[in-house]
């Protein structure tokens, strides 16, 4: 039986690399006509999303960190600390949804509430890097939030099927074994 | 035995994503109230900033000529100021979001460019009603 940690540790693997394949993917996609200044898909937040139904807090908090130093390299430091602050904030808020106890969330509620957090987490970044005046993206972040969330809550809410039936997604791991 | 963490089953709607959506509303609203509250569009000044440090105000009034505007942040962008408003031409920037942003015309609009951590908005030099109390408690 393979132990605990170890299945942990491959899935924060995994959805790293996920996280980081579908930012790749996300900067290939073409700018569509109707899109807000400032608005990104977020589908990288999937594999955050992920993590925290399958993993323990700390390792959605790496996903988070890890997709964070892939926008350094790719995009630069501002990126990254907007990409940080903003993914930990979402990763913590989703958290709380997720492991809720009292009330039960949607994929629907859940995807927005972390589009929203990442968006409020980048503007404050910028409202300390770059200058007050960004607060004017605040309502037009907040309508991206609800767009894209309810986007990759909706993917969530389809892929999640057949996620489960995969060995180290799925409660049956015992296969793994065999591989 | 079950080895993965959450329940993994979860509906697309849920009772929760009510508070969410209200919590969200209620920020888009507040979100419009501070962007529209305090307009006031004459003598407006254009506020140049560079990594969160004012660099240049400009006011508009007293630009006879439109002119181009160089500004050095982490990347160079081009600013082209007018009497009429003031936008961002050209950046080094890949996304140029800054440039998409278009003419800033009246008080309380901005534009930002985040990679070369430059900004302008327009305020208002009289426009700010701070003068005179919208109500005197006590």
């Amino acid at each position: 039986m393979i132990k605990d940690g170890v299945l942990m540790l491959c899935r924060t693997g995994v959805l790293s690399a996920v996280a980081l394949v579908l930012s790749i993917f996300e900067g290939m996609l073409p700018d569509l006509p109707f899109v807000l200044p400032g608005m990104k898909l977020g589908l990288s937040n999937l594999a955050v999303m992920l993590s925290l139904e399958l993993c323990p807090l700390p390792c959605a908090l790496c996903v988070a960190v890890i997709k964070a130093l892939f926008a350094l390299l790719s995009r630069g430091v501002t990126a990254f600390v907007m990409s940080l602050i903003g993914g930990l904030l979402a990763t913590i808020g989703m958290f709380l949804l997720v492991r809720a106890k009292r009330l039960h969330f949607g994929c629907f509620g859940i995807g927005v509430f972390g589009a929203f957090l990442h968006n409020c987490g980048q503007l404050a970044v910028a409202l300390v890097l770059v200058s007050d005046a960004v607060y004017g993206y605040f309502p037009i972040l907040i309508v991206s939030a609800v767009i894209t969330g309810s986007v990759t809550g909706l993917v969530y809410y389809l892929v999640m099927p057949s996620l489960k039936k995969l060995p180290l997604m799925g409660d049956n791991i015992g296969n793994l074994q065999n591989l | 035995m079950t080895r993965a963490v959450g329940n993994f089953k979860r509906k697309y709607f849920a009772l929760g994503d009510l508070p969410v959506v209200l919590l969200v509303l209620s920020a888009f609203v507040l979100g419009l109230i501070m962007l529209f509250s305090g307009r006031g569009d004459d003598n407006l000044v254009a506020v140049v900033s560079v990594r969160g440090e004012v660099y240049s105000e400009i006011s508009l009034a007293q630009v006879a000529e439109p002119y181009d505007l160089t500004v050095e942040g982490d990347e160079s962008v081009v600013l082209h100021i007018s009497s009429d408003g003031v936008e961002f031409v050209s950046s080094d920037c890949p996304d140029k979001l800054c440039v998409n942003t278009g003419l800033l015309t009246r008080s309380g609009q901005s534009a930002v460019c985040l990679p070369a951590r430059v900004s302008v908005k327009l305020v208002s030099e009289t426009g700010a009603p701070s003068d005179a109390p919208d109500a005197v408690a006590g």
